[in-house]
């Protein structure tokens, strides 16, 4: 594969643009195990630190502040998922579940801006990380805005169309919207098959 | 050039979107496929590619197009797909374009030239790194231009290759297919595109064939184009 990174690095800070990537996927990854892992007193040092990384880094760049604020705002309703569906579980131990959930959640905004698209597949490919697997997240990464996209459409037609103002209903209706958007996405990965065969593509990896 | 013998095709599940289609298109021309919508186009174009299970006959350089010798034929035909985002998979330009080269084993310098050629022929020079969703669909139809003409095909296709493009992208798009001097077939209900760039035409209608002739003669006939809802 050829590698082309050039643009999507202007919101990058080069405070931490500085350090090696690969370095910054070691410190990413094992700080999630450490959050993973840890319990009581350690993960509540874990989060104070995370916050202090976090705090520093917002007061050292504007730029930085911007883009991990848009990816805390983007993780948030994700986060309280995970955080709900971890209060859900057995493990009942006053507030790590939380702590777990906050931690995680500020490590991946932190993660997400200090880590370009493209540098993480270079370090995914320095790591001889099987190509099938940067490829797939290529197409995941190009597929993700398509895919919002599309929510986002049908979620207006449905705002236009719909005239009842049951809440059951709406929730109801974004079901069937739902179920709408996979069918289609199905259509969508039959002509991007189409596409690479029509491109010499043949299950074979190059 | 290419030659179709009753070409039909069924899909799954569904009614019969070709039935019994032949005709033949010469070296070097620019050639139309018309016809309303739902009346076959895709599917004919499709099955030139090799991409459907039809039934009948295509010769593609007198060569039978069906399983053995499918991939180097593909090789000399383009498709530009009507929906960019369809044909464009990958996160960035660059890596977009170098898919076909990469697939037919050119080295990472040659498919970096190849690419780098392709794009100053749509105009869109230096695009390499851009990522591919962050384009305009202009922009983006360009670069599905650029990932065909990369592997510099004797043959390229078009479906609907005006369509969404607004007026300065649709002249600007016409103006790279009229300027390009492979054989061209393309498949759309753009009448205005039809008399500025295309040689021969074929009408399809319902599926089945209405007629295979040149331009003037096309529009020779209101009451025909009135027919198969082409004015
Ligand atoms: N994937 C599909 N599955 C079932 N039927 C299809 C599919 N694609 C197209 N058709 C049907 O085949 C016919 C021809 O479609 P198509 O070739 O896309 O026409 P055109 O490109 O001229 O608009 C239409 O009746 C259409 O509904
Ligand atoms: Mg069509």
């Amino acid at each position: 594969m050829s590698h082309y990174w050039t643009s999507d690095l202007a919101d990058r800070p080069s405070f931490f643009g500085r350090i090696d990537p690969r370095l910054r996927f070691f410190l990413f990854l094992s700080a999630l195990g450490v959050i993973s892992a840890a319990g009581g007193r350690l993960l509540f040092g874990a989060t104070l630190f995370l916050i202090g990384v976090m705090l520093f880094s917002v007061a050292a760049s504007a730029k930085f502040r911007r883009s991990v604020l848009r990816a805390l705002l983007a993780l948030l309703p994700f986060g309280a998922f995970v955080v709900f569906l971890m209060s859900l579980s057995r493990e009942t131990g006053g507030p790590s579940p939380l702590l777990r959930g906050l931690c995680s959640l500020i490590l991946i905004a932190l993660f997400v801006t200090m880590m370009g698209f493209d540098e993480l597949r270079e370090v995914l490919r320095s790591l001889r990380v099987p190509s099938i697997f940067i490829t797939l997240l290529g197409f995941v990464y190009r597929y993700f805005f398509l895919f919002r996209e599309e929510l986002e459409k049908m979620d207006m037609a449905l705002k236009n169309r719909s005239f009842s103002s049951s809440r059951l209903e709406g929730w109801r209706l974004r079901a069937l919207l739902i179920g709408q958007v996979l069918l289609r996405s199905y259509r969508r990965s039959e002509e991007v098959y189409r596409a690479m065969t029509a491109r010499g593509y043949d299950r074979k990896e190059r | 050039m290419i030659e179709v013998r009753g070409l039909s095709y069924r899909y799954p599940g569904g009614e019969r979107a070709l039935e019994g289609v032949s005709f033949a298109v010469r070296k070097g021309e620019a050639f139309a496929v018309v016809g309303p919508n739902g009346s076959g186009k895709t599917t004919l174009l499709l099955s030139l590619m090799g991409l459907l299970k039809f039934r009948g006959e295509i010769r593609i350089f007198g060569h039978q197009l069906n399983g053995k010798g499918l991939r180097e034929l593909r090789r000399s035909i383009g498709f530009v797909f009507q929906d960019p985002d369809t044909q464009l998979f990958m996160p960035t330009v660059g890596e977009d374009v170098a898919f076909g080269p990469q697939q037919f084993g050119y080295s990472g310098d040659e498919a970096k030239r190849m690419v780098k050629e392709a794009l100053r022929a749509v105009r869109m020079e230096g695009y390499e790194g851009r990522f591919t969703h962050r384009l305009s669909y202009g922009e983006k139809k360009k670069i599905a231009l650029a990932t065909a003409l990369v592997l510099s095909p004797e043959i390229l296709i078009f479906d609907e290759p005006t369509s969404n493009l607004d007026p300065a992208s649709r002249r600007e798009f016409l103006d790279l297919i009229g300027g390009l001097n492979c054989t061209r077939i393309f498949a759309t209900h753009d009448m205005d595109m039809v008399r500025r760039i295309a040689d021969r035409v074929l009408v399809l209608f319902e599926g089945r064939k209405a007629a295979e002739c040149d331009v003037e003669s096309l529009f020779k006939s209101p009451e025909n184009l009135r027919k198969w809802r082409l004015a």
